[in-house]
């Protein structure tokens, strides 16, 4: 949170005082070594219910029944047809890649034929099988257990891998995926922006990873990648709460998944964040290697990636064809 | 430590058996407006013996009684000489005037002509304020900052960067003194303007070696800047207009002779077009900055003098109330010089400073507000004794008390319509600084120029607070950096408990050894204590980086530093030439782990890592001091290196300011008595930048691979500046005197690369960039009338 703030700032400081130039630049750099890049979430619908009626600063309060009903509806939700229309779904599977060169100037190399086992509480819960039509691609079978840890150990490019063990947690449902009309930052126009109505789970800690489809395209773009941890928001409801950032156009469906992650995985994703969409000011911070949970057991360096384990919930919405009549205030 | 004060006592005791002698004692005025002349010459013909005044223009000579021939001179200045017969104590105040031959000459200091070869001081740069408003400047304006970047020895990250980096320090590592008063933040506008506004300062010198013991407290480099006295003789209002900027001063005797003041004032205006614009949050938005500069000097009577000092900027950038950010310096010092004899001067100082800074945001029912300050109030005693000719003794006390505030925020949200706030703050850490000093310059002979002394300082930082226990004292493990150490206690002190001290000596030496009329070798030794660390992570600090002082987990940082350097003046001290290498080892530097959370965070100690460094270099300059055409040329080769056991595999990296090859070329040339052309010209090589080794994919982002910390370098960096002065009526002969100043920085356009950094490209994430970041891409000319009344 507190970060988002600095690079907001830290943003704005580029944008307001730099004259700048900006222009691309050939450049020789030396050739990469690879190595193993691993993209793993080991998910289901394994929701946090409260055991009643949940009580929101004492003004609102959300029935017990229609967060089990959200729930339901999440487990119902049609996962696979997703994956079925875009070109990109991470969930229960592991995806293998490796580095290459900066300037390689194409899709990452998929590593096949490794041998990936997923541990459960250090005892084997399952070996992996690789997607025949989908190189690189190993697909998880295991139904998780919430509270139960997790890892993964992978021998591929003549290596041996192991991933940090990860604790599987339950998540809050998605009770609503919203289009909300709103201004934007400098409060100069109006648009449609995103906005989730969900809950927090009570005690300090908890991580959140969104996800979001547009008119069924995954969002890859850095400056939209979403992870929020509960310091400022903890155990409180949330209704309408923008956790994308940008504008949406009329008639754009949304499907948003909420996955549970943990503090490991946030800082790897705002690293990949920073080293990504937020370069080339002055006042960066230095480039870093952007450090996941995979070590290559064989040379004892870090690897790169990060796999996941936590629950997950979907929800959908879209937005109306046409701007409402009040507009939004500006 | 007492017997090492006491050894030194001894030392220059020996030299000193000042029996039947008698004393001629004063101030050195400029005659035009009655303000102290410092490092104004008194010169004993007879005995080819001098001093110089000090810093209040005061000096003080003891003789044999006799009959001599005294002369107080500064360059540009008429000389002026009297035989007097010395046969008891006189005090001998003396005005001296601007020269009428010198009229028409430029010089670059003010200082006696052959200072740099008979000056025990080595590593010290002067420069004067008439020079520095001829250096061609970014839109006119006469900045100090920028002016002694063109130094040897002196950096910057780049174009733009707050503050400045002497022989391998980091910016927190100089002192910064407004008339005694620490300035937290030298830079405006996120580094692109200097504080001072040169209209009201009369006087800079850096020290980047050799650093006396009367100074401490940072291990790089001290810059003292005096503020003007106030005009004594008579009202005098000077000021500039510029495209972007005006300034004004007046300064005036309020009695005359007795007491005087000056108030000066400027402001940028770059949000006046901001009405213009078709967009209501840009109307209502704010950008600027301004600095407001006041002295009042009371001149009692010969034994007694009072100086009140204060300073006033900020910066302020508010889009509207939708985002916003403020920072400022605040500082006050009331000084009291008091002569206990004709040979004993004093000062005393008392001095507030305080640099606040402010982040706030509130939009869409989100509003966060955000602050900072670091404050402090020091008292200070320094004494000079002018034992005899040959002996200057220099002994003092400083205290200083500090409270850092790392922040303190409120953030609210509007959520279901009803607002919820979160406080949340790190708490205040009071802390205590002291020092003791003691010094002498010796002159032994006639060739060879001792200064030593020892200074001991002492810090402690203090509660009330509460500290984090951590596992085996250790806020980082050493072996897994990453993992994040929860605190497994804490401690909590109540006011004026000591937390943790530190303390010890830092020993300083310089000596000058003059092999000739026109040449000398120097040395110096010094080691520097710092206690406050600012905590900055990013390439060029920010304005809202958090100051922290030694703790529990902080050490004091440590800096020694050797130099040595052969001076040499030619054409009869018209040129000056010198060459000085240095090195220099840091002990127990601040650096950080990746992605460190360093804003709002009650265990900052777990985002730190300590490290070493060192840095060493060879400077040399030639200087053109007087005629028709002055200025200097400089180059310098230097290295900077870091050494962090967490960071690029515990292997020695550049730090961001590192440039092996650094030259400036300054001129100025007088084409008539009314007409002045100027440039600078400044090569250096490209910064230390980290390039990738590779790329990897991970949830459709492409990202670099790094590994190589500063492992390559930007291209490197040239730029071209020119500046004409036109004196279009002079304030000699007329009533209102008028200049025009215009130019143009980065003359030929030089796209000097920033940085470089790397991306994917916004079409096709599976392409990956390499692009170039210029801050000036163009030429940037600006025109600026100023007047003299």
């Amino acid at each position: 949170m507190l970060k988002s703030l600095t690079y907001t700032f830290l943003l704005a400081l580029s944008l307001v005082v730099v004259n700048s130039c900006q222009e691309v630049i050939d450049l020789e750099l030396p050739p990469n070594e690879a190595e193993l890049v691993i993209e793993a979430y080991l998910t289901d619908l394994d929701f946090f219910i409260p055991e009643q009626d949940l009580d929101c600063s004492g003004i609102i309060t959300i029935p017990k029944s229609e967060i089990e009903l959200a729930a339901g509806l999440a487990a119902q939700f049609p996962i696979d047809s997703i994956e079925n229309v875009t070109d990109y779904f991470p969930f229960n599977k592991v995806i293998l890649t490796s580095t290459s060169d900066y300037f390689s100037n194409a899709a990452p190399p998929p590593v096949s034929n490794a041998v990936v086992q997923l541990f459960k509480n250090n005892i084997l819960a399952e070996t992996l099988i690789e997607d025949p039509s989908i190189p690189g691609t190993y697909r998880f079978t295991h139904d998780p257990e919430v509270g139960a840890s997790y890892h993964l150990e992978i021998e591929a490019l003549d290596n041996f891998y192991e991933t940090d063990p990860q604790i599987y947690n339950s998540v809050p449902p998605l009770l609503g995926v919203n289009a909300v009309y709103n201004s934007n930052f400098i409060q100069d126009s109006c648009a449609y922006y995103l906005g989730i109505d969900t809950y927090e789970k009570p005690g300090l800690g908890d991580h959140y990873r969104w996800m979001f489809y547009i008119n069924n395209e995954y969002v890859d773009s850095p400056f939209f990648i979403s992870v929020f941890d509960d310091a400022q928001i903890d155990g409180l409801c949330l209704f309408e709460f923008d956790v994308y950032g940008n504008e949406l156009d009329l008639g754009d469906t949304i499907v948003v998944f909420q996955v549970r992650t943990n503090e490991g995985y946030s800082n790897f994703i705002n690293s990949l964040r920073n080293q990504t969409a937020f370069v080339g000011g002055p006042f960066d911070t230095p480039p870093a290697p952007i450090r996941g949970n995979l070590k290559n057991v064989t040379t004892g360096k870090e690897a790169f990636g990060y796999f996941v384990a936590g629950g997950v919930s979907a929800n959908a919405g879209f937005v109306p064809n046409e701007i409402p009549a009040e507009g939004c205030g500006i | 430590m007492k017997h090492i004060f006491s050894l030194l006592l001894i030392c220059f005791a020996i030299t000193s058996f000042a029996q039947d002698k008698v004393t001629i004692s004063g101030y050195v005025k400029d005659g035009e407006s009655g303000e102290g002349m410092i490092s104004a010459t008194v010169l004993v013909k007879e005995l080819t013996q001098g001093v110089s005044t000090n810093e209040y223009g005061f000096y003080s000579l003891t003789l044999e009684p006799g009959t001599y021939t005294i002369e107080w001179s500064f360059v540009g200045f008429s000389t002026k000489s009297e035989t007097i017969e010395l046969t008891k104590s006189i005090t001998k105040n003396v005005e001296i005037s601007f020269g009428e031959q010198m009229l028409n000459e430029v010089v670059i200091t003010g200082e006696r002509e052959d200072e740099a070869l008979t000056s025990a001081e080595m590593s010290v740069e002067k420069l004067d304020i008439a020079q520095i408003k001829k250096i061609p400047q970014l839109l006119g304006e006469a900045d100090i900052i920028r002016s002694i970047q063109l130094l040897p020895g002196v950096t910057t990250v780049g174009e733009g960067a707050t503050g400045f980096n002497v022989r391998g320090g980091n910016i927190d590592q100089n002192l910064i003194l407004l008339d005694e008063s620490p300035i937290f933040s030298s830079s405006h506008l996120f580094g692109f303007f200097s504080v001072f506004n040169a209209d009201a300062i009369k006087d800079t010198k850096l020290y980047k070696g050799g650093i006396p013991a009367k100074y401490g407290g940072r291990l790089s480099s001290v810059l003292d800047i005096r503020q003007k006295d106030g005009n004594m003789k008579e009202l005098e209002v000077t000021g500039g207009v510029g495209l972007l900027f005006s300034r004004l001063t007046i300064e005036a005797p309020i009695v005359k002779d007795k007491i005087s003041f000056i108030a000066s004032g400027r402001r940028s205006y770059f949000d006046i077009f901001f009405p213009l614009a078709n967009n209501e949050t840009i109307n209502d938005s704010k950008l600027f900055f301004y600095d407001l500069n006041g002295k009042i000097n009371w001149n009692i009577n010969d034994k007694n003098r009072l100086y009140l000092s204060a300073y006033n900027g900020n910066d302020v950038f508010d889009l509207a109330g939708l985002f916003s950010t403020r920072w400022g310096n605040q500082t006050a010092s009331l000084r009291w010089n008091h002569l206990f004899s004709d040979k004993l001067f004093s000062n005393f100082t008392a001095v507030f400073s305080d640099y606040k800074y402010n982040l706030g945001a509130d939009n869409n029912g989100f509003a966060f507000d955000w602050s900072a300050s670091i404050r402090n109030y020091s008292g200070k005693a320094d004494f000079t004794y002018f034992l005899n000719p040959k002996n200057k003794v220099e002994f003092g006390w400083q205290n200083t008390y500090y409270q850092f505030a790392p922040g303190a925020a409120e953030a609210s949200f509007e959520i279901n319509d009803e607002r919820d706030t979160v406080n949340f703050s790190v708490a205040e850490i009071p802390a205590f600084e002291t020092a003791l000093y003691l010094s002498n310059e010796q002159k032994v002979g006639t060739r060879l120029t001792l200064v030593y002394g020892l200074r001991w300082s002492g810090f402690a930082q203090i509660g009330p607070g509460t500290v984090y226990d951590y596992p085996n004292d250790q806020p980082v493990d050493p072996e897994r950096p990453a993992t994040v150490i929860a605190p497994s206690d804490s401690t909590v002190y109540n006011a004026w408990d000591v937390v943790r001290s530190f303390g010890g000596i830092e020993p300083r030496f310089s000596a000058n050894f003059q092999l000739n009329e026109v040449s000398s070798v120097k040395a110096s030794f010094n080691r520097m204590r710092q206690y406050i660390h600012l905590i900055s992570n990013t390439t060029a600090a920010t304005p809202v980086d958090i100051y922290m002082p030694s703790g529990k987990f902080i050490q004091p940082a440590i800096a020694d530093q050797v130099g040595l350097g052969y001076f040499r003046n030619f054409f009869n001290n018209r040129y000056e030439s010198s060459v000085e290498v240095y090195y220099k080892q840091f002990q127990n530097l601040v650096d950080y782990k990746d992605e460190a959370e360093l804003l709002l965070n009650n265990t900052l100690e777990t985002e730190l890592f300590t490290g070493n460094g060192q840095a060493y270099g060879l400077e040399v300059q030639i200087k053109k001091k007087r005629g028709n055409l002055t200025g200097w040329i400089s180059y310098t080769l230097s290295r900077v290196e870091r050494e962090v056991a967490q960071i690029n595999g515990g292997d020695p990296y550049p730090a961001n300011w590192d440039k092996t090859h650094d030259i400036s070329l300054v001129l100025s040339y007088d084409i008539t008595k009314r007409f002045n052309v100027s440039s600078n010209f400044a090569y250096m090589t490209g910064r230390p930048i980290t390039y990738p080794d590779g790329r990897f994919s991970f949830g459709g982002v492409t990202a670099p691979l790094y590994t190589n910390r500063n492992g390559a370098r930007t291209p490197a960096y040239h730029r071209l500046d020119l500046s004409a002065y036109w004196v279009m009526r002079d304030p000699e002969t007329h009533k209102i005197g008028l200049d025009l100043a215009f130019g143009a920085y980065n003359m030929y356009a030089r796209k000097n690369p920033y940085s470089i950094f790397f991306q994917a490209s916004s079409t096709d994430p599976d392409v990956t960039e390499a692009n170039q970041l210029s801050i000036y891409a163009t030429i940037i000319p600006y025109v600026t009338l100023n007047f003299k009344f």
